[in-house]
């Protein structure tokens, strides 16, 4: 006869428990008691009863022998040995040094400049959740009720713990702020932190007690979680070279820092019927995939030089990746709220709420047809009076003087020192030529700092690695940093006669990886190691993907090649927009990996096509090397990986990939 | 259960739920949507002062034709989570002028009542759950009052601001420079 665990989690600080004898909760599985099917009943039922007093959360019977999720929860997560649950659950010490945000501001940053009434309204919010955490803890609040106001605050409940997941407006981030996220990370979680495809940052161990300080403290830095989860207007994301690239025609974070500003805590769109994501981009190279967001915008300039916006909308991954639709071509910058809020208008009215897999608004828009979609966000556009939220001239220089421009030096465009490095040292170059980018200023490169080494977890970083390039950031960056959607962090400002500096800073830290741009430059979810929501270990597959590419000179010679992982279905990794995706699917409990080619995230964005039958976990590494193979063998000279997919098709690598089987 | 206006304050209701086939005297009625659907214009006119209470979702075109009649709209939320009633309240007040009570009902929480008093919101029907004492509590906690702070582009886009604008331009201070 079948037997059954009783397992939840603890309402104070997440861990995964186990009911054990006379209906005690325990940390451990082996202390935890078995029931046969006729005791399950009466034991589920003792352990709803502490649900309902509000000790637990989510309590639900698991079979024996345990899934590979439910073993994940007694253990901790599979790649990091070092922090499962025999490691114990370290309190949090009494007497805290004093946070950095105390000591200094880095003035020179390119973040928005908050002032006194920006920073109490953050203040305000963490005091407000503090009294919900409180609300919640006495039971006044029900779990229910609590949910969708902790996720408004950016804390998930995940399988070790709660996930703290703190907002970085459009990725821009000072070093002053970056040794705030270290002090977090120390001091309230296990050192370290990971970043996420949406210019994110979360930490895996937080306790629910602790959040409220947790964000008290975030907003002395100037930083939030707020609409970072749950069915609103998420963190705006842009181009991770904003205001930097070479190419760019208006930066997009003035803008990006305005929808935050009008999208946050906002009335009427804070219970959409789905997650709504932004994304916008200021030049002709779409470096935030505006093509995959429910509203992506490029902002650009008419004929007559004038800034303004062009959109797109209803694109998304996840369970039914699509395109945007294009709605405007043109759209005069002091609109851009009256647009936004007429598409959202329209959404919040229609979007299905019936079932959860159909309700972002792409597929509103493919159910009305996009024809219908336009015509109805411009009736509500056309019935708005005609001063409200209408961003005159004043209203943006008031908020473009809030952002900082670099004391720029004036200096040639070309660095003697730099060049006599490179001849010097063939891995100083090799990582200048991935990881630099071209800066808009003479004299200046945008660095990116890698955070994808062999043997790493793509994304995350220690707390000391977060002092680390905070310290280069302030010596070599105007103390400024960017998180890409890449999961990588770009130092956007760096005089070309300072990058060997730079770059010998990042060895010394195991930060210097020279692949930007190449097949082990991975974008991997965190899978199901640490998510809910997750079918597969997506970390271990890149870990492993890494490792098989690992020589530099392979890495170079194959060239530049995005392959990203997703540990479900909900597609965090990218991978429908990655030249190779592997998505992790469950099939009787062993996990498989479902492989699309083509996929772009870019200007010319597209949707990688499944080849074939999904592939078990092991056999991944093997039939990537072949696709890889089918492709040098086939390419014409410097053409990329997709090129040669859009020239010949899956058929070759499809040949390669099972050519075994 | 008890009706409160947006200062949490409680508000004396004489509106009684009913059907029009048994009204007695013209005692002020809020009838479901289904019944407003189906008078003519005429008899809308003569059964003032009458309310209608709209559960969201429903199509909302034979509403706003009646609006000019109704003295009380009552939204009802199905859900807190639910937020199609912003959109109608946003939409009744900004787009068709609607001056009459507009009330909130339904599964709606404390912790929402800025958000429903920023939407037009005039009136809030009370549950047991969350009784007038949690919304008054939320009020007194900044929940709905008007704040002194808040992000920089809402205060410049808020008409009621009447702070000079050179006051809300950030000053490197001393601190800034660190």
């Amino acid at each position: 006869m079948a037997t059954h665990y009783v397992t939840a989690s603890r309402l104070r600080d997440g861990a995964s428990v186990w009911l054990g004898d006379a209906a005690t909760w325990v940390d451990k599985i082996e202390g935890a008691q078995r029931f046969e099917d006729d005791a399950l009943e009466t034991a589920l039922e003792a352990a709803r009863a502490d649900q309902a007093d509000h000790r637990v959360v989510d309590v639900h019977p698991a079979p024996a022998p345990l899934t590979y999720r439910e073993q994940i929860r007694t253990q901790g997560p599979s790649v990091r040995a070092d922090l499962g649950t025999q490691a114990g659950r370290p309190a949090r010490a009494d007497v805290l040094p004093p946070p950095p945000s105390e000591l200094v501001r880095s003035p020179y940053a390119g973040i928005y400049r908050y002032d006194e009434y920006d920073r109490q309204f953050l203040r305000d919010r963490a005091a407000q959740f503090r009294q919900q955490v409180e609300r919640r803890l006495s039971g006044e609040l029900t779990e229910d009720e609590f949910k969708p106001l902790r996720l408004m605050n950016g804390l998930y409940l995940q399988l070790h713990g709660y996930m703290l997941r703190a907002a970085l407006p459009y990725g821009v981030v000072s070093a002053a702020q970056m040794r705030q996220l270290a002090y977090v990370a120390r001091h309230f979680d296990r050192g370290y932190g990971h970043f996420t495809t949406r210019q994110n940052i979360q930490f895996n161990w937080i306790r629910l007690e602790d959040t409220p300080d947790i964000l008290a403290l975030l907003a002395e830095a100037d930083l939030h979680a707020i609409q970072t989860s749950g069915n609103c207007v998420r963190n705006v994301t842009t181009d991770h070279f904003a205001g930097a690239a070479a190419e760019e025609v208006i930066d997009p974070r003035l803008f990006a820092e305005i929808l935050r500003q009008w999208s946050t805590d906002h009335p009427e769109f804070t219970y959409l019927p789905r997650k709504f994501k932004i994304a916008i981009t200021g030049g002709p190279i779409d470096r935030a995939a505006i093509h995959v967001h429910d509203i992506g915008i490029m902002a650009h300039r008419n004929d007559a030089g004038e800034p303004g916006f062009s959109f797109h909308a209803g694109g998304g991954l996840g369970r039914t990746p699509v395109i945007g639709v294009r709605v405007r071509d043109w759209l005069p910058v002091k609109d851009l709220l009256r647009y936004v809020e007429a598409i959202l208008r329209t959404y919040n009215a229609l979007g299905r709420r019936d079932n959860i897999y159909k309700a972002r608004i792409k597929i509103l828009i493919k159910e009305m047809k996009s024809d219908a979609f336009i015509q109805m966000i411009e009736d509500e556009f056309a019935a708005m009076p005609e001063d409200y939220n209408v961003l005159d001239s004043e209203i943006i220089a008031s908020l473009q003087a809030r952002f900082v421009e670099p004391p720029f030096e004036s200096l040639p465009p070309v660095s003697a020192s730099l060049d006599a490095a490179c001849a010097k040292d063939a891995a100083f170059a090799a990582w200048v030529a991935t990881n630099s980018y071209p800066h808009r200023v003479a004299g200046y490169t945008c660095a990116t700092v890698s955070l994808k080494p062999t043997g790493g977890i793509p994304g995350d970083i220690t707390a000391e690695e977060m002092e680390r390039v905070a310290d280069l950031a302030d010596a070599y960056s105007f103390g400024e940093l960017r998180v890409s959607h890449e999961q990588n962090l770009v130092l956007p400002h760096v005089r070309l006669d300072d990058l060997y500096a730079l770059w010998s800073g990042l060895v010394e830290g195991g930060l210097a990886s020279a692949n930007i741009g190449l097949v082990t430059d991975i974008i991997s979810c965190p899978g199901l190691d640490y998510c809910s929501l997750a079918t597969s270990r997506s970390i271990p597959v890149a870990q492993r993907l890494a490792e098989r590419f690992s020589a530099p000179e392979r890495q170079r010679e194959i060239g530049p090649l995005d392959l990203n992982i997703s540990g479900c279905i909900n597609a965090c990794g990218h991978h429908h927009v990655a030249h190779i995706g592997l998505l992790g699917v469950d099939k009787a409990g062993e996990e498989y990996y479902q492989i699309t080619l083509g996929g772009a995230s870019d200007d010319k964005a597209s949707i990688g096509s499944i080849i074939g039958p999904a592939v078990a976990s092991e056999k991944v590494v093997d039939t990537i090397d072949a696709i890889v193979h089918a492709y040098i063998k086939r390419r014409e000279p410097g053409e990329r990986f997709i090129d040669t997919y859009r020239r010949l098709g899956a058929a070759p690598f499809k040949a390669a990939a099972y050519a075994g089987d | 259960m008890p009706i409160i206006d947006m200062e949490a304050k409680p508000v004396a209701d004489t509106w009684i739920e009913g059907a029009i086939l048994y009204r007695i005297a013209a005692e002020p009625l809020v009838v479901p949507f289904a019944t407003l659907v189906e008078l003519s214009p005429g008899e809308l006119r003569e059964a003032r002062p009458i309310g209608v209470r709209v559960v969201t979702g429903t199509e909302t075109d034979r509403l706003f034709a009646a609006l000019d009649e109704l003295e009380l709209i009552v939204i009802e939320f199905p859900s807190f989570r639910d937020g199609r009633g912003f959109t109608l309240a946003t939409t009744l007040r900004s787009k068709h002028h609607y001056m009459g009570d507009l009330r909130a009902s339904g599964h709606i929480l404390p912790d929402q009542f800025a958000a429903l008093r920023a939407c037009g919101f005039s009136t809030l029907e009370t549950s047991t759950s969350h009784p007038p004492e949690q919304w008054l509590r939320a009020l007194a906690t900044g929940g709905t009052a008007e704040r002194p702070t808040g992000p920089l582009l809402k205060r410049l886009l808020s008409q009621g601001d009447s702070r000079p604008r050179e006051t809300l331009h950030l000053h490197i201070g001393d601190k800034e420079q660190g």
